[in-house]
């Protein structure tokens, strides 16, 4: 609670976001080098299926589409009750750097789809599917920030529908498991059933660099759009004492 | 309540009076679906494997033409503030007046989904299961699109918007919907999926007309 | 089952390349965002730096 009235004076947040944008971006793509190296220039031993190194960019991604999604819940929430700037802010910044892990996910599923399957695209999988209209909602709440004339109804409106789409979510995914069940699909196989320890430790390495990653981009677009607001700000007053 | 129910009548009298309410959505979903042959062949057996998501589909598009002026001409010409400062709750109104153009609306489109059924070379006995599902199923898909009409009500141009938005909240009833007409159409178990559909109905009426409100109230600010 | 091909190394260094090539365009996008914005405040906060305004633009 302290935290958050601190972080309210957006002057306060700028001077104490400056290192950490930097740094968390600086530690994500470390991390992310890492696991890269791990999965792809040195390969394990060979008692692994070759496919399970796509875990290291695809399983990380589809937790951070879930993630990002959750931190913006949160930021809306935190909006929506206490009328935070900052949490407004926050969760508009969070959500093109959601949908982009949210289409990696989805892209890097269906390529390891195809190597399963045999299609590129499996709607038996209930996993991605769910993944699927989770994008659709990033795309939706992005178009209401875009779509609102005053960023004050912007922002109540989008912390709204963000709010809706999360007490939506779990019934879709649990429809989307019906319909998979439905129309029964040969083998259900997820990526964690493949996962060894060996295997496992690079790529929670890998997705601590994700989590790293979109922390530090959410803070740089945080930062990029409270410069923005107060150079508006800055134009409009001068424009009215003219 | 009292005063939500008066917002209700006043709002299905405007729908049935203004003549008509009904006739682009009901049109439009019986042009929809009579593009199916076209699209896939007029083969029997095609258009029996086609028909029931079609006109699912259909129903969920032909839903979503209402939804842009649910709310938006009552913000314009100010009637929302009246009925605010009136003393009624937000919530009673977006729930009355989403239930009063699903009876306006909804219900002919449910009771037209028969004919298209036939049409698409469904078996005529199961017309009434078609009609029943299509009830309930339109419902959800009301409830669910007053979410996106009241975010986009501050509009000018938020149809497209309200697709978007809407969609995605769409899917349950899609899914549980398509199966009650696909189980309809092969003689399978339709009443697990029809309790589903209904499920997905009563939950969005039990929790849109709160997400409505809010946008709503955001909306007249 | 679908006959696939059994060598996957093309598969997986597609998603590689897919992942590592669209999380570089967000940090690519970011970091440009957040230069422009610094941009244009400090045209905001000092005027008189431009005092042809918009005239070069």
């Amino acid at each position: 609670m302290a935290v958050m009235s601190f972080f309210a004076n957006p002057h306060r947040f700028m001077a104490a976001s400056k290192w950490p944008a930097w740094g968390f971006t600086a530690l994500g793509v470390a991390l992310i080098a890492f696991g890269v190296w791990r999965g792809l220039l040195a390969p394990e031993d060979h008692q692994q299926d070759e496919r399970a190194r796509m875990m290291f960019v695809h399983v990380p991604a589809m937790w951070l589409s879930l993630f990002a999604y959750a931190f913006m819940v949160g930021a809306s929430l935190v909006s929506f009750v206490w009328r935070h700037a900052i949490a407004d802010v926050a969760a508009k910044s969070a959500a093109p750097i959601g949908a982009v892990f949210t289409a990696i996910g989805l892209m890097t599923g269906s390529i390891w789809g195809y190597t399963t399957w045999g299609t590129w695209w499996e709607w038996g999988d209930a996993r991605l599917v769910s993944v699927l209209v989770l994008f659709f909602i990033y795309l939706g709440y992005i178009a209401v920030w875009q779509a609102m004339e005053t960023p004050q109804k912007a922002a109540r409106a989008a912390s709204i529908l963000c709010l809706v789409g999360a007490v939506n979510l779990p019934i879709i995914h649990f429809s989307v498991e019906w319909f998979a069940v439905l129309h029964q699909q040969s083998t259900f196989m997820t990526t964690d059933d493949r996962a060894t320890a060996e295997f496992k430790i690079p790529m929670y390495i890998s997705a601590l660099g994700y989590l790293a990653l979109f922390g530090g981009l959410t803070l740089m677009n945080m930062r990029a759009e409270i410069m923005r607001t107060r150079a508006e700000m800055l134009f409009q007053r001068r424009q009215a004492a003219d | 309540m009292s005063g939500s129910f008066a917002v209700f009548m006043r709002e299905l009298k405007l729908a049935w009076s203004g003549g008509g309410g009904a006739a682009l959505p009901v049109g439009f979903f019986a042009a929809a679906a009579s593009m199916t042959p076209f699209a896939v062949g007029s083969d029997t057996i095609a258009l029996q494997t086609a028909g029931p998501g079609v006109i699912w589909i259909a129903l969920a598009l032909s839903s979503l033409l209402p939804m842009e002026r649910l709310f938006q001409a009552d913000l314009e010409d100010g009637t929302l503030d009246a009925y605010a400062s009136s003393g009624v709750g937000m919530e009673g109104i977006a729930l009355a007046k989403t239930l009063a153009h699903w009876i306006a609306t909804g219900i002919p489109l449910a009771l037209v989904s028969p004919i298209l059924w036939i049409m698409l070379q469904g078996a005529p006995e199961a017309s009434g299961l078609v009609a029943g599902a299509a009830l309930v199923g339109s419902l959800a898909f009301f409830f669910f699109g007053s979410v996106g009409a009241a975010l986009a009500a501050g509009m000018r141009r938020g149809g497209l918007l309200i697709a978007l938005v809407t969609l995605p909240l769409y899917v349950p009833t899609m899914i549980f919907g398509a199966a009650t007409l696909d189980a309809a159409a092969s003689g399978g178990d339709w009443l697990g999926p029809l309790m589903l559909t209904g499920s997905a109905a009563l939950f969005g009426i039990a929790t849109s007309p709160f997400g409505a409100a809010m946008a709503l109230r955001t909306a007249i600010d | 089952m679908p006959i696939v091909d059994t060598d996957y190394s093309a598969y997986v260094n597609a998603t590689y390349l897919i992942a590592m090539g669209a999380l570089a365009a967000a940090l690519a996008w970011s970091a440009l965002r957040l230069m422009r914005a610094r941009r244009k405040l400090d045209e905001a906060e000092n005027p008189d730096s431009d005092p042809s305004g918009d005239a070069d633009q």
